[in-house]
Formats: C-alpha cells, structure tokens, sequence
C-alpha cells in the first residue's frame, strides 16, 4: 500500500513496490498517436500500480486516454500508436516488451481478462452463448475435454447469475437481455480464473437497475476469487462505489490518484473538484461543493509543458502554463498534480461551500385541477405498434402497446421530468406529441385546444409551437448542412426569413445556446457533441416553441458538459418562460431540471408528482428500485441493496398484468396484483402513484433505505432550500462563463 | 459593427478571387501539391491521371492528329506500325493511331452522356418507388430485377432489334441503349438509399416543421445520397466504354466511317497476324481509358468511405 512510484526517478526496477503485494506496476507510460501527418502524445507519464486483491478505477471525461492505458495492460496497442517511453510490469513480466506470442499463450484471457463496454458487439451473434463461454476454457487448457468444459461452463454462469443456466447456455446472445449479455460477457472473461480483470465501462449502455445488479455480482465475485480489478469509466459515483482506490485522468495525465474516501471527501485537485461538481446528485451529499467545470478539453491548445488543465483552471497561475506537474503525495497514499495543492486558497472554506439545493420548487403549488391553465394536456394516450404480416393480403395482427392509458398536464414554464428505463415508451410520448408515432386513442390539448394526431393535419403554427430535441445531434443534424442552413430552416419555414438576414438571426440565436458566429458555416462533423446538441437545441429555439420536449438531450455528453447544457436549459426557461417534457433515464439529471417527475415502466404510468414528492417516501416500489440502484457519488452512502430479485428487470409488454411492474416488483402484493388494476392513490395534493399497497405501508418498508441516506422522516429533499420568488425561477447558480 | 461585418458573408466574386489566388499559390508549390496528393489513395492519383489524360486527348486530338480520321489512302491497307502510323493503317489506308485518338471524342461522350441519362432516369423512378411505396414501388423494382436479370449485351441486342438495325449505328440510340441498360441499377440504389435516410432522426425534424415530401427530399435527403450515388455512378461510367465497344466489335453499335474502338477492332481483326498494331492499338487505347476510370473510382470510393472527408478541405 505503499505511495504509488510516481514521483520516484525514471528507471526503478520492477520490485522497487514489492513491499505490498503488487500485481500490475505501470511506470511513467506514455503513448503517441500518428495522426495529421505527425506523431501527438496522448498518454503523458501515467504511472500506477495496482496490488493483488485490489480494485483500481480509472476515472475522466471522454478523450482522457483512460480507455487507451486500459488496453496497454492486456498488451494490446492502436495500430497507429507507439509507446515512447515507460514499463507496464504483470507480476514480473514485461508486456511491452512480450512478443504477441508470449501474450496469446500465457497472458490475455488466461491471467489477465478482459470485459468491454458493449456487450452486444463483443459477443459472436451466431453462436450459442455457452460455445463462446467453451471457447476459452479450451483454447487456456483450463479442461482437458468438452464434457468437463460443459460443466464448468454451466458452474460459470450460475456464478454470474444466469438464471437457469442449463437452457441460458443454448441460447443465442440476441435472445438474452443487455444485463444478461454483459453477465455472459463476465463469465467469458473469468473463465481461466484470471488474476486480473480490466473493464471498460462494462455499465455504461446498461439501464439504472441493471448496472447496479452487475457491480454488485462484481463485488461479490471480487472477494470470492480475490480478483484485482481496473475499472475504467466517466461515472464517479459507479467508482466509488466499485474501487478501493482511484486514479483520476485529464488530458492523458493522471492528475490526482488516492483511496476513494478520502479522494472523494477531499479532492484536492482543481479539476477533480470541478468533475464532482459537475455531477447532479440524487441526494444531497460532501460536505463542500466547488464551481462545476466550465469549457472542454481542447488537446491542440495545451500549453506547451504546462498543466494541461490550466486553461479551464479557475486558480491558474503563471506558473501553471510555465511548468510541468508531477505528481506529489499530499498524504500517505494520496498524491496530486498540483502545485498549488497546499495553497490556502484552495483550502475548504465555509465560503466555498454552498448548500445542496434541488433544482427548485418553484410551481409546484397551485397546479390547476382543471385543464384550463394547463399549457399541455395529455388525456388517456394510448399507442400501439401495428404489425402487419403478408405484404399484399394485408393481415392486421392485434396492435402491441407501447404506452396505455398515459395522462398528464404540464404548465406554462414548468419542466415535467419523464422518467423510465429503456423500453418504457418515453421516447414514444415524445413521438406522440410531436406527431410523428400518431396514438391510436387519447388526447392531446395545447392551450386547452385539442392537437390533431399526425403531423400532416396539424397547422403550422402548431407544429412551430411543440418543438423536439433528439438525443443523439449525430443523428438529428444534417451532415450535410452547414449550421447557418441547419439552424435558419425553421427560420424559413416558420417565419419567412428572409436571406440577407439570415446570418445575423441565425447568430443571435447561436449566441442564445453560447456558440458564437465562427460556427456558422461549420459542418456538424466539425464540432464536438457538446456543440452538435446546442445547435439542435438552436434549430428548436428558431422556431420560437413554447414547449420542447427533450428526448435524453444530455445522455451522449461528458459530465461537464451535460452541467453546461442543463445550465443552458434553466436559463432559457427563466428568460422565455418555455415548458419542457424532459424525458432522461437518469433521475439525478431529470431531478435537478425537473419541477415535477413522471415515473413510467413498459409504458404505464407509475407516480407522478413534485420532485421533491417523487424521490422521498412514500414512493412507488418501481421508483424505489430505481432510486436504490443509482449508486451514490459520495462513497460514504454505498448502500447498494437492490431490492428485489437477483435477476435483471423484465419488460414484457405482451404481459397480461393488470400491473406492468407485477412481475418484477419486490413487494408484490399477491394474485391481485396480476388481476386488479392498482388504484391511483393520493400522496398529496400534487402527487400520486399507483399501487395496491397502502402508503403508509410504502413508507415504512422505504423508512430504511432513505434514513440511511441521510434523509429525516418529515422531511422533504429540497425543503431546506429557501425558495427564491417564483418568477427568477431556478438559475441562482453562476451562470454565463 | 466588426462583429457584424464578419457575419455577413464577402461578396461572393471577392470569395471566388479569394480561392482563385489560394489555388493559384497552391499549384506553383510542387512541395504542397506533392503533400495533398499522397494523402489520396494511389490509385486515385494515377487513375486520375490517366483519366485527365483521355480527357484532354477527347478534346484536342483534332487539332493534332497527324493525319484526318477518314483520310484514306496514307499509306497502304494494313500497313504496320511505323514512325509515320504509329499504330499501321486498316484496310483502306486511314492511320489507325490518329482514329483512335479522335475517337476518344465519341467514346467518353457517349459513356457520359449514357451513364448519366440511366442515372437520372434512375434515380427519379427509385426515388419515386421509395417515397410513393406500396403497389408502384413492387411493380417498378420487380421490373427493375427483370431487366436486372439479363444479360447486358443480349440485353442491348434485344433493344437493338426494337430500334431496328438501320438505326442502330446512330449515336444517340446508343447513348439510349447504355440509358437503358444502367436505368434499373441506378433505381435500386437510390431506392434503398433513400429508404434508409428516411429513418434519419433529421428527416424527422424535417418532418415536424410540416415541411413538404419535395423539400424534404430535395434538401435533406439527396444530398445526403450523392456520396453513394457517385461512386455507383463513376463505377459505371468506367464500364460503359465497354460495352460501346462490344456493340462496336459485334457490328451493331457505331458504324463506320466514324472511328470507334471496338468496331475498329473487329475491322482490322483479318490483319491481327500481319499487322497486329491494327487490333493491339485500339484494344489497349480501350483497356487504358477503362482501368485508368476503375482505378479513379476505386480510390473515390474509399476516399468518400473515409471518416475525414478529404475532399471537403480545400487547397
């Protein structure tokens, strides 16, 4: 457990750790990747080591290089890369120095494993899933023939808890669910019992509840087979909830690496602070909250051996852009790249600490019982998928249900969270609403005017006031457009721009989402994710709407720039007043935007209420399984209790339920849960959710888990905030960097 | 006011002049032109060349042919390759060298003008059969796959034999017939490449602003095709030369006097062992100019397929 070798001289001996039991010692690595004709450093003197038994994350915003050291330790290296300078010893052997040779035989798979993120593509889509676990265990010799490979295949996947593994072994990888899959993917990468297990972002496509079932299997085999673990992954709280110590990556640097506790409830470097800042929390947590993180990693605009971080530094010095920062122990095994560390100025101060505070309650009185003053209605949706076999005989099958009996009202200038998790129709409401899935039966009232269904027979002026942000700007822009033709289309269409104006509104409006003229005739290949998602934004404000509906805006971008564009989402609303839908499967973000949250499972509503109301007990059991499998960044809170079943939630929209959540809930009540539609039950005057189990019993089954999370009965999350008045709404927080 | 001025953009013959003079700075460095073509496959590079090559042959081989395509009587029939006929003369005594050069002329336009009017044509009816669905879009691709299913030059004498023999050496009626032949798989293209755009999330925000099916298409989704479309393009292009000359070697496609290759083939072929020139010249001024177009497109191809679009960034 000694510090880690990082500031020690250039060349120490591969034993220079061997006090503690080190199994991986990565020393002063750094890699170059070829690229526009010349060699750029990516990977600049990371140097870690990582102890038997022990689980070591890798934490930073994507293009960090975290991914790219990761694969250096299976001896796996870019085709286009080369490594100028550093050691990457496995217990006493050199893989950068090993042949491929060396590598196949004795190394990857069969000491050190590894497990991608996605585990749809890294599995063989034409094989049985038990073939793939059999493959391996034969190529390592693990068993000398097939029928005790069998065996041990059938041992491993009941390890990782596929349910029924005899039959799950027969089964194809497009037959098993994403959660599945991964688990498959885990049992392939331990089938030689490996000492060592990288992953990289092995959680990352997977839903809430999902991802909390895998760490807790990995945990739970981490300490059965006494496995050392690198994590790599963006999400902090999945680290500290998984690793016993962390390293935290910028810019190909590691700039602050230390045991998890105490590199959480002390960061100590700038950028590590603003990371953690960056987060929206679910509950309130850490003693001290630093300024989130403002502008992006721009590689080419590094200062010339100075801290890479320096141009997003709020402490920047002089001296910051002039020297180079090397790592040096702040305590005994906590080590920063900063020097100004100690500085007084960087000190936790009562100054720097400011409350918690939820996003708001500004409306969440006075929600109107008619649907008068509502600014959207939606009565009794009801969307179902067609399919029709045969393509001449047209032979109609029943319709599938994606959505049942979906009813909601949002106000003027109030933000409705929609909260669910892949599967759960979300994106389908935002289709209905827009016009583009038309809904077989219910309503939609705009004003208290009803909407026709389908694009095509809506007015355009009510198709200019509902406009869509798409989740993924790749998609959404088109590639061959410029931004000014992007963003100016509306323009046209709604307001008849005309062309001599055009680049003037097109860069105001720009100035709008914080993107300036330069931008104007960029492709959308010419600009980050970030940027992509604020010129669809853009293109939306053009219009002018007066609801927009968010369709998981902020999933595809890094921390601190989800912070900015939510920063950007309040301060629009505060200044225009615009109603959100804003749908998003992660409830810390829908909780820190949103005035009032609907729950939704396979397409049926669940609870819907204040925010406040929807994350503190009495909650749906539903709500309560999502808000119990969101691992906390505080790693004080872990207390990752899936309620429920070990098996990952089922989604299965043919089911006959009167409850959707019938089958999954941990709660159950009995035969009345699959027979008796559950009555909607009052929670208070503006919030209600859906279960035959009574409230009271909800709260004392949930009383526990909150409590331990720092919740006091009575209290609601976000009551301690002083409510500002209602008209300034939410943006309290320093906006505008 | 700067901020202003920067926005709007220069006038638009300031912006020409502008690039004018980059490009013009650009071609005097041999260092720089060097730098921005070994970025390119070499394929692309030397099939371009090869291609620019015919190009300008195709459009100044009248001025510099030593002697007129129809002159007869140059030298003796079937004489052999010599300083003064580089590649002999045919039958009646016209160079073969100086006929082959000037029917560059007639080949490029005719594979030109023939790729191009099967494409358009093409792509109206995939076009069409993907927006419109259903019933019309079966009977078109079903006819597509039929025509599809024969063989081009059995094709072509079949079209050839509804035109009537007297017309078939007249150039347009091939131009028609290369149309003809290529009309179904430019169709098919388009059809499924515009089937698979519709999904696009863009074509959907298109679609909620009311936009109409003919904007649509016209601003989101052919743009957005035209990266598949040229190259399927240029890949038949460079096939066309071939089967003008097949028709010209089988006697039914351009007739003599006019200078083809694939007919002046067949013409000479009664001398291929006295003078082989006759046949080799025309056969290799064919294969050059078909490889050279194969070779530009293969390197287009993987250029367009490239993440970086090499193309967009100018000089």
């Amino acid at each position: 457990m000694a510090a880690v070798a990082c500031a020690a001289p250039p060349p120490p001996g591969p034993d220079s750790d061997t006090a503690a039991d080190v199994l991986v010692n990565v020393d002063e690595l750094s890699i170059d990747y070829y690229q526009d004709r010349r060699w750029n450093n990516v990977i600049d003197r990371v140097s870690f080591s990582v102890n038997r038994g022990e689980s070591f994350g890798l934490v930073g915003e994507s293009g960090c290089g975290k991914s790219t050291v990761l694969r250096t330790l299976i001896g796996y290296a870019h085709p286009a890369s080369r490594i100028t300078n550093g050691q990457v010893i496995f217990d006493g052997i050199d893989l950068i120095a090993a042949t491929d040779k060396e590598l196949r035989k004795g190394i990857r798979g069969r000491r050190i494993s590894f497990v991608p993120q996605d585990p749809a593509t890294s599995l063989t889509p034409t094989m049985r899933v038990g073939k793939q676990i059999l493959e391996p265990l034969l190529t390592h010799g693990v068993v000398p023939t097939k029928e005790q490979g069998h065996e041990r295949m059938l041992e491993l996947l009941d390890r990782v808890r596929i349910p029924d593994p005899e039959l799950s072994a027969e089964k194809f990888p497009h037959q098993l669910s994403g959660g599945q899959q991964q688990r498959v993917v885990i049992a392939m990468a331990l089938a030689a019992s490996p000492d060592l297990l990288l992953l990289d972002e092995p959680t990352t496509g997977l839903d809430v509840t999902t991802q909390g079932r895998i760490l807790e299997l990995l945990t739970d085999l981490r300490s059965q087979l006494n496995l050392s673990l690198v994590y790599v992954t963006h999400n902090l709280a999945v680290i500290s909830n998984i690793c016993d110590r962390v390293g935290v990556m910028y810019a190909g640097r590691i700039v602050e690496i230390a045991p998890t506790r105490p590199l959480f409830e002390d960061p100590k470097h700038p950028y590590t602070r603003g990371l953690m800042a960056s987060v929206p929390r679910l509950r309130e947590s850490g003693p001290a909250r630093f300024a989130p993180l403002r502008g992006m990693l721009h590689r080419e605009q590094l200062p010339e051996g100075g801290c890479p971080f320096a141009p997003r530094c709020d402490h920047a010095r002089d001296r910051c852009v002039e020297d180079s920062q090397v790592l040096e122990p702040a305590s005994a095994d906590h080590s920063v790249a900063c020097w100004r560390w100690s500085d007084p100025e960087l000190a936790i101060t009562p100054d720097t600490v400011a409350p918690v505070r939820d996003a708001q309650s500004v409306r969440t009185n006075g929600l109107a019982p008619d649907g008068a003053e509502n600014k959207l209605g939606v009565r009794d949706l009801f969307v179902a998928y067609q399919y029709t076999r045969g393509k001449y005989l047209v032979n109609r099958g029943s319709p599938i249900p994606v959505l049942r009996q979906v009813s909601f009202e949002i106000q003027p200038g109030e933000t409705l969270g929609l909260v669910g998790e892949s599967g759960s129709g979300k994106s389908t409401i935002a289709k209905a609403l827009i016009g583009l899935q038309p809904p077989f039966d219910g309503h939609i009232t705009l004003d208290g005017e009803a909407v026709p269904p389908a694009v095509k027979s809506r007015s355009r002026d009510t198709l200019r006031r509902i406009q869509l942000v798409m989740q993924n700007p790749d998609a959404s822009l088109n590639p061959r457009q410029r931004v000014v033709d992007i963003v100016g289309r509306p323009l046209t269409v709604f307001y008849r721009t005309p062309k001599r104006q055009m680049r003037k509104r097109v860069a105001d409006l720009l100035l709008d989402v914080k993107l300036d003229h330069t931008y104007l005739n960029r492709f959308p290949s010419q600009m980050s994710g970030g940027e992509r998602q604020r010129v669809a934004i853009a293109r939306a404000l053009a219009a002018e709407p007066e609801i927009l509906l968010c369709d998981e805006i902020v999933s595809a971008l890094d921390v601190s720039v989800q912070g900015e564009v939510l920063e950007l989402l309040r301060g629009l609303q505060a200044e225009r007043s615009i109603t959100y839908l804003f749908i998003s499967h992660d409830l810390a973000v829908v909780r820190s935007l949103a005035h009032r949250v609907l729950v939704l499972f396979s397409g049926e509503m669940m609870e819907i209420g204040s925010t406040a109301e929807v994350y503190t007990p009495p909650t749906h059991p539903y709500t309560h399984v999502l808000l119990t499998a969101v691992p906390d960044v505080d790693p004080a809170k872990q207390v990752l209790t899936v309620e429920g079943a070990t098996t990952d939630l089922v989604i299965d929209a043919t089911a006959e339920s009167a409850c959707a959540f019938a089958s999954s809930c941990p709660w159950k009540v009995g035969p009345i849960c699959d027979e008796v539609e559950p009555p909607w039950r009052q929670v208070s005057e503006n919030s209600r959710l859906r279960c035959h189990i009574p409230l009271d019993e909800l709260m004392d089954r949930q009383r526990g888990f909150h409590e331990a999370m720092g919740w006091r009965p009575g209290e609601r999350l976000g009551d301690d905030s002083p409510d500002g008045p209602p008209a300034q709404g939410p943006s309290d927080a320093p906006a505008g960097r | 006011m700067a901020r202003n001025e920067e926005i709007e953009q220069a006038p638009a013959l300031e912006r020409l002049q502008e690039s004018a003079l980059a490009f013009a700075h650009f071609l005097w460095s041999p260092r720089l032109v060097y730098q921005r073509l070994v970025e390119f496959p070499p394929t692309m590079v030397i099939g371009g060349f090869i291609t620019f090559a015919y190009v300008v042959v195709a459009l100044t081989a009248q001025w510099w042919i030593p002697y007129s395509h129809t002159a007869v009587g140059t030298s003796t029939p079937f004489d052999t390759m010599s300083g003064a006929h580089w590649f002999g003369t045919d039958s009646v005594g016209r160079d073969v060298f100086s006929r082959a050069m000037f029917a560059t002329r007639l080949e490029l336009t005719i594979a030109v003008l023939g790729t191009g009017l099967g494409f358009l044509v093409g792509i109206l009816i995939g076009l069409s059969a993907a927006l419109v669905g259903g019933v019309y879009d079966e009977a078109m691709m079903r006819l597509a796959e039929a025509i599809h299913g024969i063989p081009t030059l059995i094709f072509a004498v079949m079209l050839i034999a509804i035109i009537g023999l007297t017309n078939a050496g007249n150039t347009w009626y091939v131009v028609l017939i290369i149309g003809f032949i290529y009309t179904p798989a430019a169709a098919r293209l388009m059809r499924a490449s515009a089937l698979e755009l519709s999904t696009r999330d863009f074509i959907g925000i298109a679609r909620t602003r009311g936009e109409s099916t003919l904007s649509i298409t016209m601003r989101e989704l052919l743009p957005n095709a035209t990266g598949t479309l040229f190259v399927s393009f240029g890949v038949h292009l460079a096939a066309a030369p071939l089967i003008v000359g097949s028709l010209g070697f089988l006697g039914i496609g351009i007739r003599p006097p006019t200078a083809e290759w694939g007919q002046m083939i067949t013409q000479n072929a009664p001398a291929m062992l006295s003078s082989p020139s006759t046949v080799m010249g025309p056969a290799f001024v064919l294969v050059g100019m078909v490889v050279g177009l194969n070779m530009f497109v293969d390197g287009l191809a993987r250029v367009l397929g490239r993440s970086k679009d090499l193309l967009a960034r100018g000089a």
